[in-house]
């Protein structure tokens, strides 16, 4: 294995490795920081909650993975098989990455199945109505650390993938289409708000409240698994960078826009719109607080919808960015790639601190 | 009688601690067992999938096992567009048979190939 810096163009902050033991063929890889940032952005996706119970008192209670029993040690299993794939990315960045991708798959995964999981023993709760509102949908939801944690892993794996032949004829690791990346923002924005409280509903004396999250409403099941098909179609157009993949994801996305707008529009206008979606007379409740999730699925929503519909367009299908090339930041050359970690990085660091101040 | 009680109550609460280390190591098993389960079978899948569309192991193993349901999608729809892009061989059963070749061996002496 002899590893060598590009020649020809330095702006590319591209590695070029020429595997002699397996294939003779030349690869392209990045730059190792990205990589492990979405490494530790699964990690701490564990650490925040993954399943929120809401009492009827209005009280939300929420757990991560490290709340079960040996919940820490897998995490630290994790943990450590990563911390070896990065080590292993000193020799070859190629298997160093699959390695640490193998191994935040597992948590990824990990988040997905108790997701699925809990929407099964949802199903077999007693439905306990009010008023016509089943409150037992809203009662178990999924918590913000899986969509991070399983968008994040997928984000790596995606790069891992993508090196590989044939995958790399059909996804140039030099640039990437920004429609897909962008069109990721409001569905994944929408997935976390569906679990969010929409709607507060409390009784005269403000003994009962009844909290109505995306959950609630009338096929939102099936309108959540097709929002992560989507969110799996918009990857898929990222990995293959075909127009018809996009217009797919498109038509989709326009689906699950207009659906969810819909739902945020009933919602906050109530009337006939409201008893047909939560079946129910909702008059006999003293006061009605709409949420603010509410107002930002609507935004996503409407956001989503022009971006299904921008898939349509070659305007929209062409741009892209350039993963390898270089930004000048106050006289600094910095990788777009690093720029990209850093966000990341900062992001967690805010998201961490907002979350102790409050 | 009551040393009995006290003796009873402790051992009790000395197995029902034993039995919680034990709970944590068999939800520990348990976790990474359904997680390997998952991503072993959509690994096979994978594989399989990609054998038709003849996807190199490596790669077809490794989006099954990462990517899960949606490397199984993404596993077929490469294997379409490969499938579609390569020239197909238009070669007659009897003329394969006359050349001495087996299956899709491509002749070396053919400058199309």
């Amino acid at each position: 294995m002899s590893v060598n810096f590009s020649g020809g163009d330095l702006d590319f902050g591209q590695l070029t490795e020429v595997d002699s033991a397996s294939d003779h063929e030349v690869v392209t890889t990045l730059r190792p920081l990205l990589p492990m940032v979405l490494a530790a952005t699964v990690i701490w996706g564990s650490v925040l909650p993954w399943v929120t119970i809401r009492g009827f008192d209005g009280k939300a209670r929420e757990y991560s993975l490290l709340d079960i029993k040996s919940g820490t040690s897998v995490v630290m299993t994790v943990f450590l098989f990563a911390l070896i794939g990065a080590v292993v990315t000193l020799f070859s960045r190629r298997v160093g990455y699959t390695v640490m991708s193998l191994a935040v798959t597992a948590l990824g995964w990990m988040a997905a199945i108790s997701s699925a999981m809990l929407g099964l023993v949802g199903a077999f709760l007693p439905s306990m109505s009010v008023a016509g509102l089943d409150l037992t949908k809203s009662v178990v939801s999924q918590g913000s650390g899986v969509p991070i944690t399983v968008i994040a892993s997928l984000a790596l794996a995606f790069m891992v993938v993508r090196q590989f032949p044939p995958m790399s004829k059909y996804s140039p690791s030099t640039s990437l289409n920004i429609l897909p990346v962008v069109a990721l923002v409001p569905l994944i924005v929408i997935a976390i708000n569906m679990h969010l409280q929409w709607m507060v509903l409390a009784s005269e004396n403000a003994e009962m409240r009844a909290i109505v999250s995306g959950d609630s409403l009338f096929g939102s099941q099936l309108l959540v698994i097709v929002l992560w098909l989507n969110v799996g179609l918009w990857i898929a157009a990222i990995m293959i960078q075909r127009s018809v993949m996009m217009k797919i994801a498109g038509v989709a996305s326009i689906v699950i826009a207009l659906i969810t707008a819909m739902y945020a529009i009933f919602l906050w206008g109530g009337g006939k719109a409201l008893a047909w979606l939560i079946p129910g007379n909702v008059e006999q409740w003293a006061s009605v607080d709409i949420g603010l999730p509410l107002y930002v699925v609507f935004v996503s929503s409407i956001a989503l919808l022009i971006l299904g519909v921008m898939s349509f367009t070659s305007g929209g299908q062409n741009k892209s960015v350039s993963l390898i090339g270089r930004r000048t930041i106050s006289s600094q050359r910095v990788y777009t790639v690093d720029i990209v970690a850093v966000v990341i990085v900062l992001l967690m660091l805010m998201t961490t601190i907002f979350k102790r101040i409050w | 009688m009551k040393l009995s009680s006290q003796a009873l109550r402790r051992f009790v609460q000395r197995k029902i601690d034993s039995c919680n280390g034990m709970i944590g190591i068999l939800l520990y098993i348990t976790i990474f067992l359904i997680t390997m389960v998952w991503i072993g079978g959509w690994t096979g899948l994978s594989m399989i999938i990609g054998a038709f569309f003849n996807i190199p192991m490596k790669t077809a193993s490794l989006i099954g096992a990462t990517l899960g349901p949606l490397g199984f999608l993404i596993t077929i729809l490469v294997g379409f567009l490969e499938k579609r892009d390569k020239p197909r061989l238009t070669m007659e059963r009897s003329q394969i048979g006359s050349a001495g070749m087996l299956g899709n061996q491509v002749p070396s002496w053919d400058p199309f190939s």
